[in-house]
């Protein structure tokens, strides 16, 4: 059932990423940086909540977001903006999650950052709803009246909350003073939670590049311009609100819970919260299809550290050799390693690794593979991912899969050129959309950036190519494949003219020419 | 060439509509059911009777507990709980044992109710009768009632009028001792 899930969903969100590459590129994607446009939306909150709490008044809550409203030139459009980055923040985090649950890349070393995104989540949640009730208009009215309905039914409280909004006292100042604090308060929060999201990854990006950071910011300024946020009716106690503007992201739960009692609502939101929370547990794949974490062969080991430099997750370290030698020896955290295999690639000496992904194992199928099928001056093969679209099969070319391209050690490569093979393409996904985090990146600069394991000099690079191409981007890759082979086959034409002239008369006739000259 | 000026104009526009679709979820006007009625609020605290349970221990009870918990009269005492009747044009709408907040029931008691009504003009007769009765209050071994604050039977009888979406709040005015109906809030702290 959950594989299924996971499978629908991932062919659905790979089809919206080709369109969305296609129109703005993998680097551009914004579902692929959905994680750094929270954080970039949560920095634009407390930059226009800074400048919204300077005119905020407890006392006179509506009327000082009134006064926010009605300034023209900037406390309308910063109302707005802060309003819409508060929507497009829940809407990133919904996206950021749903790309991790059906990416399978929620159980394991990496459970710890599902749980505290999803308890990020909530408290962005919590966070949204005191900022609505701040303004105390007719919406807050409506989210104040329903949350002390269900706290009411926690036997905590000597006093019903609900009492509170009935109007037989007036709201006291220390209502919407605890409230301002909460929603000042929990931001901090946010941010901690923020840190331990992402603490077990290295190298984090926390924004997404400069020009969808600010096309984002851009665009949600000109919608605040716009299309400002409408200012609400003052929250009235002696009316029933029958009509109210809701804001679908934070308030689109009030329409099915006024249906419902306290107790189903606790009871609804226990369940969802539960089922959040253990998704760990119920995605984690059963023990026998489970990928090995990755291990280290210390007798291998040259302790060059590249390694724990190169590991996404941080679960390599580097500790005293057993073995009676001086030195470092890598150790791999068992608990950190999330078996990305990115490690078996950056070993020369091929000693580490998950088992039967090391470079030694895949030296030994890349055998097997030439064994089987010998590929001609004219022929490329293809190295793909399986999340690439070489993993969707076809392309039309002798194909030689990987986990990760990531994983792929640079001497594959190499031995698959001196065997004869035309060309090398080696198939991605976006690096933004990589599994293992960094695959794609290390594997751009191992073959051409000299980064350990390097792919060597003697290496021709006319034969290696490299592209990303998402699992629903078939199309590119067919078009790469094509480009390459034509390239490809140039070179072979090139070299069959070159095996008509004779070299050794060649040779022969310029040492004599070289001699005459020494003579005279 | 054109192929990428159509895709950068198909970005813009695709962005355009997913800021729209942005804006409009960030205001939809969701009817709440509520538009034509009219509610009658109940709304009040008071502190109820405090009713004690006394009784004087037996020689045998007494020489059974340590000499420093040696009490002649053990009192055991709770807040008498109340009885809520809402009567519309004479129709009985709400009827309920309101019982004192608390683990104990040593709280007070809190009223809150909201009933949905017909606009219109209506006669309404709200009772709350405690429980402590005289009979309780008096019995042997009981203490009388302690609290000469708690009311011990509340009445508010009227003909209001309600307008679509009003909303009238019936609550205990402790100046009056009795219950008010208010229409508006009271003046802010």
């Amino acid at each position: 059932m959950t594989r299924t899930l996971q499978g629908m969903g991932s062919r659905a969100l790979g089809r919206v990423d080709a369109v969305i590459n296609r129109l703005y590129g993998s680097r551009y994607n914004p579902l692929y940086q959905s994680g750094t446009i929270v954080v970039a939306l949560f920095l634009v909150l407390l930059v226009t909540g800074l400048y919204l709490v300077i005119f905020y008044r407890i006392g006179a809550p509506w009327a000082s977001v009134l006064g926010i409203t009605e300034q023209v030139w900037f406390g309308r459009w910063i109302r707005g903006l802060h309003r819409f980055a508060s929507d497009g923040v829940i809407l990133a985090a919904l996206v950021h999650a749903v790309r991790m649950f059906v990416q399978g890349r929620s159980w394991g070393a990496r459970a710890p950052a599902w749980i505290s995104g999803v308890v990020l989540l909530g408290v962005l949640m919590v966070c949204g709803w005191t900022g609505y009730v701040m303004v105390w208009d007719v919406q807050a009215q409506v989210l104040a009246q329903e949350g002390a309905r269900f706290l009411d039914v926690v036997p905590l409280f000597s006093e019903p909350i609900s009492r509170a909004f009935v109007g037989e006292r007036p709201l006291p100042s220390a209502f919407f003073f605890l409230n301002l604090f909460a929603h000042i308060a929990l931001p901090i929060g946010v941010g901690m939670l923020i840190w331990l999201h992402i603490n077990r990854v290295a190298r984090a990006a926390l924004l997404p590049p400069r020009g969808l950071l600010w096309g984002t910011v851009g665009g949600l300024i000109a919608l605040a311009v716009i299309w400002p946020v409408p200012m609400g009716a003052e929250a009235n106690l002696f009316r029933l609100p029958a009509h109210v503007s809701l804001d679908v992201i934070y308030s689109g739960w009030l329409p099915l819970t006024r249906r419902m009692t306290p107790a189903m609502v606790w009871l609804a939101g226990l369940l969802l919260v539960a089922g959040a929370v253990l998704v760990p547990v119920w995605t984690r794949p059963r023990e026998s299809v489970r990928p090995p974490k990755s291990f280290v062969n210390e007798r291998v080991c040259t302790g060059c550290e590249q390694c724990m430099l190169d590991c996404p997750y941080g679960a390599i370290t580097m500790i005293s050799r057993s073995d009676g030698r001086d030195g470092f020896v890598a150790h791999v955290d068992p608990d950190l390693c999330v078996s990305c295999g990115i490690c078996a690639g950056s070993c020369a000496p091929m000693g580490v690794g998950p088992a039967g992904r090391t470079g030694r194992d895949q030296l030994d199928a890349v055998r097997s593979f030439l064994s089987e099928r010998k590929p001609g001056a004219r022929d490329v093969v293809v190295i793909g991912c399986k999340w690439s679209a070489a993993g969707s099969g076809g392309a039309g070319a002798l194909q030689f899969p990987v986990a990760c391209v990531g994983n792929l050690h640079t001497s594959v490569v190499e031995l698959l050129v001196r065997s004869g093979a035309g060309g090398v393409l080696i198939a991605s996904c976006p690096a933004r959309d990589c599994r293992g985090r960094e695959g794609a990146v290390w594997l751009e600069q191992r073959l051409h950036h000299g980064r350990e394991a390097e792919l060597q000099e003697r290496v021709d690079r006319r034969r290696v190519r490299t592209v990303e191409a998402s699992s629903a981007e078939g199309a590119l890759l067919t078009a790469a494949l094509r480009g390459f082979r034509s390239e490809i086959t140039a070179l072979a034409d090139a070299a069959l003219v070159d095996d008509d002239i004779d070299v050794m008369a060649l040779c022969k006739q310029s040492q004599e020419t070289a001699a005459a000259g020494v003579g005279t | 060439m054109i192929a990428r000026v159509v895709r950068r104009a198909a970005g813009i526009v695709l962005a355009g509509v997913a800021l729209l679709c942005l804006g409009a979820l960030s205001r939809v006007t969701y009817d709440s059911g509520d538009s034509g009625s009219a509610t009658l609020r109940l709304s009040w605290r008071v502190r109820g009777h405090h009713v004690d349970k006394c009784h004087r221990l037996t020689a045998a009870e007494l020489e059974r507990l340590p000499a420093h918990m040696r009490r002649a009269e053990v009192c055991e005492g709770y807040m008498a709980p109340y009885i809520l009747s809402v009567r519309v044009d004479g129709v009985l709408l709400d009827s309920a044992v309101a019982a004192p907040a608390g683990a104990r029931r040593d709280r007070p008691v809190y009223v809150f109710r909201e009933l949905r009504l017909t606009p219109g003009t209506h006669d309404i007769k709200i009772g709350f009768v405690s429980t402590a009765t005289e009979v309780e209050a008096h019995a042997p071994g009981s203490d009388p009632v302690t609290d000469i604050d708690a009311p011990a039977h509340l009445q508010f009888t009227s003909s209001m009028k309600l307008g679509v979406n009003d909303v009238v709040l019936v609550t205990y005015d402790p100046e009056s001792g009795g219950l008010v109906a208010r229409r508006k809030a009271p003046a802010g702290d």
